[in-house]
């Protein structure tokens, strides 16, 4: 999204949760414009997918606020796509893709889908390139096929903002760069931010990096160096240095 | 044989086998999509709890109609008051305190028959509590099929009506709630709905195995549907040749309907897993 004047899209103002008593998010403050690729990372219960949550509007922050197009994420809930893990899903559950898709329009009253409603939902399997399959059964494709199938349902419903949990989770590389594709091309016409393990699966379309552990720090998406990378695992960890070969360097 | 039987269907002075198939037929179609419903989102428990409950309704009205002479009272009354008392219970329990959901269904369920059974101790004359735990064709009289027939159409309309909010609410509740759907009213209503299909049947398979009767046919769909709505139109089928079988097989060898039913049914998955299995 080529936007001159920038648009705060999501407004992230001191906002703290706590779970019962212990503190997951502690004033975050965070700012995020139309056409960004962010991508959220940070170690597990560091509050990655509760930041995720507030943004949905699933969760409420205890004090604090957080917007989205200037209100509250529950009422611009319509400029949301929340793409969830399809890991979650139940195996055995009858459905088709397109029946998926479709629930991505779905609205409050009673009865049957528009055909605007198809409509939407076949451009959305026709961007996430799953024309072909949309007669299949959910629980048939593979794990990156159902992922684009979360995508293409968030999709469905025209969305602004795309909101992705752990894209990559439990896919292999293949799907990841076919994901990474899809998403670089989305980018181009939504908001995205994704909550990652991967750091490298993004770093060369994101273009800016938010590290949750307690509190948001951001860090500069062109170094992914060691310090973000002990932020986002914890500090246990020792990297990998793909750039040296010592083979090389002894020669 | 089966002459004996179709002849008892036509014959006036035995109106309560005619009756009986009715009612079965008719609630094979709430059976099959509520059914669906249990199925998919896995509350077969909370059928369960809420069709073990009916009986403190059951009991209650029994109580009523002979200690206070409420002769307007069908037990069927009772049994649809008490199961869609259990119903909103459990909603309310398993949507704003989840903690320990598992423990207050099991609650509602003993609490439910300890109730009923209390209920039938105490009314004048003699009522056999085995009636309504195992089911009994001669209790469906015309009023209560008039009452059946009525729930089922309230059953099937609303089934259809909200297919496509029900279907999100099983497959993702969060994201159903993500476009603006109070899932918790739907989650409720279907629990409701659940609630109204279980009693269908009270009378013809009883308490303790009209939950076979709501999962069973679904099940058996399930192996062999690509989508929901076929799931719960094979499952209407399925319910409506158990029943039927059930019932005539029962008649013609004079065993217990409800069990007879069941029994059947239940072979007819177990085949159909095996089938399914080997073949892929």
């Amino acid at each position: 999204m080529e936007n001159e004047t920038a648009t705060n899209v999501v407004e992230v103002e001191h906002a703290v949760f706590r779970y019962s008593n212990y503190t997951v998010l502690d004033d975050v403050s965070l700012t995020i414009q139309a056409g960004d690729m962010v991508s959220i990372i940070g170690p597990n219960g560091g509050g990655k997918t509760t930041l995720l949550k507030l943004m949905l509007g699933l969760l409420e922050p205890v004090s604090g606020k957080v917007k989205v197009y200037g209100g509250s994420p529950r009422k611009n809930m319509g400029y949301l796509g929340y793409v969830p893990q399809y890991s979650r899903f139940d195996e055995q559950f009858p459905i088709t893709v397109y029946e998926v898709v479709l629930t991505g329009r779905l609205e409050k009253r009673a009865g049957f889908y528009s055909k605007e409603d198809r409509q939407a939902a076949a451009e959305a399997l026709e961007t996430a390139g799953l024309s072909d399959v949309s007669d299949r059964s959910f629980q048939a494709l593979s794990g990156g096929q159902r992922q684009r199938v979360l995508i293409a349902r968030a999709l469905a419903g025209r969305p602004s903002i795309l909101l992705l949990d752990e894209p990559t989770s439990n896919v292999d590389a293949a799907v990841g760069s076919m994901l990474h594709e899809l998403l670089e091309e989305l980018n181009k016409t939504h908001t995205i931010l994704l909550v990652t393990h991967d750091v490298g699966f993004v770093d060369d379309i994101t273009n800016r990096v938010f590290c949750v552990n307690n509190h948001v720090h951001e860090h500069p998406a062109d170094k992914l160096d060691a310090s973000l990378i002990s932020a986002a695992y914890g500090n246990q960890m020792r990297m990998v240095r793909h750039d040296i070969n010592l083979e090389k360097s002894q020669q | 044989m089966l002459q004996e039987f179709f002849a008892a269907l036509t014959d006036p002075n035995v109106p309560f086998i005619r009756y009986a198939l009715i009612a079965g037929l008719l609630s094979s179609v709430s059976f099959g999509i509520i059914g669906s419903f249990v199925v998919v989102k896995r509350i077969s428990y909370i059928a369960g709890a809420i069709s073990h409950a009916a009986l403190a309704g059951i009991g209650a009205a029994l109580y009523f109609k002979h200690v206070y002479g409420m002769d307007f009272l069908s037990p069927l009354h009772g049994a649809v008051i008490a199961a869609l008392l259990a119903a909103l219970i459990i909603g309310l329990v398993s949507t704003y305190y989840n903690e320990r959901e598992d423990t207050i269904i099991g609650s509602i369920w003993a609490i439910g028959m300890a109730t009923g059974l209390l209920f039938i101790a105490k009314t004048p004359g003699y009522v056999d509590p085995m009636s309504y735990l195992f089911g009994n064709i001669l209790l469906v009289g015309r009023q209560e099929l008039v009452l059946i027939l009525f729930l089922d159409m309230v059953v099937i309309v609303l089934g259809i009506l909200f297919y496509h909010q029900f279907l999100a609410l099983s497959f993702d509740e969060e994201f159903t709630r993500l476009r603006g759907i109070p899932t918790r009213l739907y989650y409720i209503l279907l629990i409701f709905l659940v609630a109204l299909t279980v009693v269908l049947m009270v009378t013809v398979v009883g308490i303790v195995m009209v939950i076979a009767l709501l999962t069973i046919p679904a099940a058996t769909a399930g192996l062999f549907s690509r989508k929901l709505w076929q799931m719960m139109v094979l499952a209407a089928l399925f319910c409506a040749l158990f029943t039927s079988i059930g019932l005539g097989t029962s008649y013609i060898l004079d065993f217990p309907s409800g069990s007879t039913t069941i029994v059947f049914a239940g072979t007819v998955y177990i085949l159909s897993l095996i089938v399914r299995r080997t073949r892929g």
